[in-house]
């Protein structure tokens, strides 16, 4: 994204860019407002992912579903990559799987 | 949690050849991976690895990899690409100094967090996130084709007593208008305000919630609890929220989705085990046709989105106050369900684990509905 700076007011849902010489301007306010995340990780951290028995429920026993809630829950896990008794060669393997349209990677 | 399984699975007798090696190799795997990540334009927000419980030994050669692994960790960050949250300091026993292991009631089962031990995570973390969260822009709608449902009641409105709800045993004062409370276990006491106005959380909260406007008429509904005994419980819920049968605007069908948000404001509390919220479907399952998904024995289901509860382990009271948003999964309800009854009540259910008592305030309620295909 040349001569873009994708810094966002962290309450305004404002977007800033910078033009060709530098100068940092309001470009809009962006319809989207929150953020999605790719979770690499363990068992530690699959505990963030929404699970499905005996029903649907978001865990409190999740590092990242804490830091989420306490954050005014701004983030979506869409790419729930962390696999419990994973070690570290395989938790990097899975880095070839963070979409490209995901920027966070907790 | 990058790191923990390979500490942990190396040898407690380890000699300095092997922590080397195994440090080399982790730290090298680490490297690679996070400069692939920010080389394509990711924010990495990465942790040192957690104490656990069985590094209880000075003697464990576990501990220096352990620290080796998290002194490299601490150093990737830049404050551009890479923020790095300190687990391993928000959840150590630091009174322990020679062991890693984790403070009392903090691991669930010795190497995975309980409720408190998450939530202290969670403390540890806000600020490192927020930081990678400045430089980055907003990339989701979660609301997209979900139309907001409860029309009259997506904040609690102040009630003079005159259109409370009703209330159980034990509660006394007003509850918002349209809502209901009703006591489950126990015999704790209630004093019930909703004429305290809402106010926005500007310091800690990020991301959509702020962004949405405060109605003229936006209270909290703040309950007082007290005397309070281990296993009393509270649930106070809107309940026959979307109901087909009773001439609402929009009634629910089979293949709806819906899910709900709510914040919460622990503001005291002595005992108190576990807030959660609940979205709460109710449905019958259907007879015809018999041969397609979702004929299971259901007749009722939910979606939960959980604040404290220790889920599996022994309840823990919280260490501390907070003030949350918690937002249920998404919940769709199978296409073949009768055509009688299908509703959507809105739990928030209030537990103890002990003599105590709490000062809540909950805000904002809201469901979202999406009306499975149809144009809205």
């Amino acid at each position: 994204m040349p001569n873009f700076i994708d810094n966002i007011s962290p309450v305004g849902g404002k977007l800033y860019g910078k033009d060709v010489a530098g100068n940092v301007g309001f470009l809009k306010t962006v319809a989207y407002d929150h953020y999605r995340v790719a979770l690499l990780g363990d068992s530690i951290t699959s505990r963030s992912v929404i699970s499905l028995y005996p029903h649907q429920s978001v865990s409190a026993i999740a590092v990242w579903n804490q830091a989420n809630f306490l954050l005014g829950s701004p983030f979506i896990w869409t790419s729930p990559l962390a696999m419990p008794g994973a070690t570290t060669v395989m938790i990097m393997s899975l880095i070839a799987s963070i979409p490209s349209n995901t920027r966070l990677v907790f | 949690m990058t790191g923990t399984n390979d500490i942990y699975n190396m040898s407690s007798l380890a000699n300095q050849g092997t922590i080397d090696s195994n440090y080399n190799s982790l730290t090298a795997l680490i490297s690679a991976g996070v400069a692939s990540m920010v080389s394509c334009g990711k924010i990495v927000v990465i942790s040192t690895v957690i104490p656990n419980s069985a590094y209880s030994s000075d003697t464990d050669s576990r501990i220096q990899l352990l620290d080796r692994v998290n002194t490299f960790i601490s150093g990737l960050a830049n404050g551009t690409t890479i923020f790095v949250v300190d687990g391993f300091t928000a959840m150590w026993d630091d009174a322990q100094p020679t062991l890693r292991v984790a403070k009392t009631n903090y691991l669930q089962d010795g190497t995975h967090p309980s409720a408190i031990g998450a939530l202290e995570f969670g403390y540890t973390a806000m600020a490192p996130i927020k930081s990678a969260v400045a430089r980055c822009t907003p990339d989701i709608d979660i609301y997209r084709d979900f139309n907001p449902a409860l029309i009259k009641y997506n904040a609690f409105r102040r009630s003079t007593g005159g259109l409370a709800g009703v209330m159980g045993v034990g509660c006394t004062g007003t509850i918002a208008v349209g809502w209901y409370v009703f006591r489950l276990a126990g015999t704790p006491t209630a004093i019930l305000d909703a004429s305290i106005p809402y106010t926005k959380d500007m310091t800690n909260f990020i991301g959509g919630w702020n962004l949405k406007p405060v109605g003229g008429e936006s209270f909290w509904q703040e309950m007082t609890i007290d005397s309070t005994a281990n296993g009393d419980a509270i649930n106070f819920v809107k309940n026959g929220t979307f109901n087909n049968t009773t001439g609402s605007i929009e009634g629910v069908c089979g293949g709806f989705m819906a899910f709900a948000e709510i914040e919460i404001d622990i503001v005291s509390q002595v005992n108190l085990g576990e807030i959660s919220f609940n979205l709460v479907c109710y449905y019958t399952k259907g007879t015809a046709p018999v041969n397609i998904p979702y004929t299971g024995s259901y007749t009722f289901s939910s979606s939960s989105a959980g604040s404290t509860t220790d889920n599996g382990c022994t309840k823990r009271a919280m260490t501390r106050a907070n003030r949350k948003v918690l937002r249920t999964p998404v919940f769709r309800f199978p296409e073949n369900i009768s055509d009688g009854e299908v509703k959507i009540d809105l739990a928030t259910s209030i537990s103890f684990v002990g003599n105590g008592n709490a000062l809540l305030r909950l805000a904002r309620p809201s469901l979202w509905i999406n009306s499975g295909g149809r144009l809205s």
